[in-house]
């Protein structure tokens, strides 16, 4: 593995991460809206 | 295509800009494009920085429609506290079109600007360079595809909530609830579905990312030597997308709070009786049923919401409202029930009297009603105040055990036996003195016949 190939696997494992945080932020965050309506049929 | 364009726009909170901006953002992407196509064919790729522009300038379209679904969470919540009944519905109903219909947009929207400008970014990279090779989209892009399954659970989601609750409109009352209900669990679970598989879908698409750079960088290797570049650019953006990482994750922690604590076990119905008088704080055991509500107060009847009944009149008004429930459920049995709300200074000869009205009117069963506030404090909906009530059934019969014309009473015969609790007028000091009786009694299983004089006071 040449001197610059390992800051870039890096940053594929940081961008990785920060796309599981997005997915776990819009789920949780789209589903809020489903506890709004529930509210109203408790 | 347009005129369900006009019905998101009139359901979601701020729905012209969101439109203009949805609009402008995808001409600007066809634009862009447009410009990336000419280039090619000239040889003049465009510049990447363009590309990064149009790209960022369509982030601030989720974000509108973000602000433009907070807003109709808070119409919610506002809706909630205040308000006349029919305002309290039409605003809820406003924020729950408006959170359905705006998710199920920006997904649809930001997904259409994102495409168009990738396919500008792929054929901008495409095209050979000063050496005559074709570059390609860095591999780290692959990671972002891991997202789509998220995004299409979510666009799914919505769109099916937005089909069952215009569904609604033509369900039972009775059953609108239970209806909306099992729609929502359906498509909560889809959706979860879709996200798990983005979060497998990640890792897989960063770990072929790695493969792909790895085998590259092997093959550049060979004869020449990459190309000199810092490792530090790398290595600053990887210490930002951390960082974002961390921020995003703390941020949904309220979102994931509201999504996983489970609501508090009360006992009881959320039913409100508006401007009722504050009642003996009891929890009676028998469930709350749909039945005529007869309100009395120290000085006012009300008969299902209609303050200033005359005592009167009681008997006559129970008799038209027994005699409408046969009308429209023909065949269907009358419970003979009605619902009785009192407060603690509600003197026990007026609740009497208001029980032989109704005992005259051939209801034979009482639910005496037991409302108290709940606080219940959530994550992100806050602070919400109810009422939940609960209820203690009743028999009532004269004193004397017979009909009204002087026969054995039939109806009485279930609560004649040895172990059922009469309860008369003069047993008793005060309403909250009477209540508390009749709660203990039905908590241990008993049945209690409330017993009202024959004569009129």
């Amino acid at each position: 593995m040449n001197r610059e190939t390992a800051p870039r696997l890096l940053l594929v494992g940081a961008i990785g991460a920060l796309a599981l945080a997005a997915n776990h932020f819009l789920f949780n965050w789209v589903l809020v809206s489903d506890a709004f309506m529930r509210l109203i049929l408790d | 295509m347009l005129s369900s364009l006009i019905f998101v726009a009139e359901d979601i909170f701020y729905g012209p800009a969101v439109m203009v901006l949805a609009l402008v953002l995808v001409l600007i992407q066809l634009a862009v494009l447009g410009l990336a196509l000419r280039g090619r064919k000239r040889g003049k790729p465009l510049s990447m920085k363009l590309h990064a522009l149009a790209g960022a300038a369509i982030a601030a379209l989720p974000v509108l429609i973000a602000v433009s679904v907070h807003t109709a969470r808070a119409t919610m919540l506002a809706a909630l506290d205040v308000g006349a009944p029919s305002d309290k519905a039409s605003a809820l109903s406003r924020g729950i079109s408006g959170q359905i219909n705006g998710i199920a947009f920006a997904v649809f929207a930001t997904g259409l600007a994102l495409l168009l400008w990738v396919v500008g970014v792929a054929y901008t990279a495409s095209a050979p360079g000063p050496d005559g090779r074709a570059r390609s989209l860095p591999p780290a892009a692959l990671v972002g595809v891991g997202l789509l399954p998220t995004a299409l659970g979510a666009l799914m989601w919505a769109t099916s909530l937005v089909k069952s609750y215009a569904g609604t409109a033509g369900v039972d009352p009775s059953q609108k609830a239970a209806f909306f209900l099992a729609a929502l669990d359906a498509a909560r679970a889809e959706f979860a579905r879709y996200a798990r598989i983005s979060t497998v879908a990640i890792p897989l698409f960063a770990v072929v990312a790695i493969v792909l750079i790895v085998m590259r960088d092997r093959g550049r290797a060979g004869p020449e030597p990459a190309r000199p570049s810092s490792a530090r650019r790398p290595l600053i953006a990887s210490g930002a997308a951390l960082l974002l990482a961390a921020l995003i994750v703390h941020q949904a922690r309220p979102f994931v709070a509201e999504n996983t604590q489970p609501w508090p076990k009360i006992e009881g119905m959320w039913v409100e009786f508006p401007h009722a008088p504050p009642m003996p704080p009891l929890l009676g055991p028998d469930p709350i049923e749909r039945a005529p509500v007869v309100q009395v107060e120290k000085n006012d009847l009300v008969l299902d919401g209609a303050r200033g009944t005359p005592f009167e009149s009681l008997e006559d008004k129970l008799i038209t409202l027994k005699n409408n429930y046969r009308l429209l459920h023909p065949g269907g049995d009358f419970n003979g029930l009605a619902l009785v709300v009192a407060g603690h200074d509600t003197p026990l000869p007026r609740l009497f009297s208001a029980a032989r009205a109704i005992h005259r009117a051939d209801y034979h069963q009482l639910l005496f009603a037991f409302t108290r506030p709940v606080k219940i404090i959530r994550p992100v909906l806050g602070t919400l105040n109810r009422s939940y009530t609960t209820g203690a059934l009743a028999g009532v019969f004269y004193s004397d055990w017979l009909d009204k014309w002087g026969d054995p009473d039939d109806d009485a015969v279930p609560w004649k036996h040895a172990d059922a609790v009469a309860l008369r007028s003069q047993d008793f000091s005060d309403y909250t003195a009477f209540a508390r009786r009749l709660v203990e009694s039905r908590r241990q299983g008993k049945k209690v016949a409330v017993l009202v004089d024959r004569d009129a006071p």
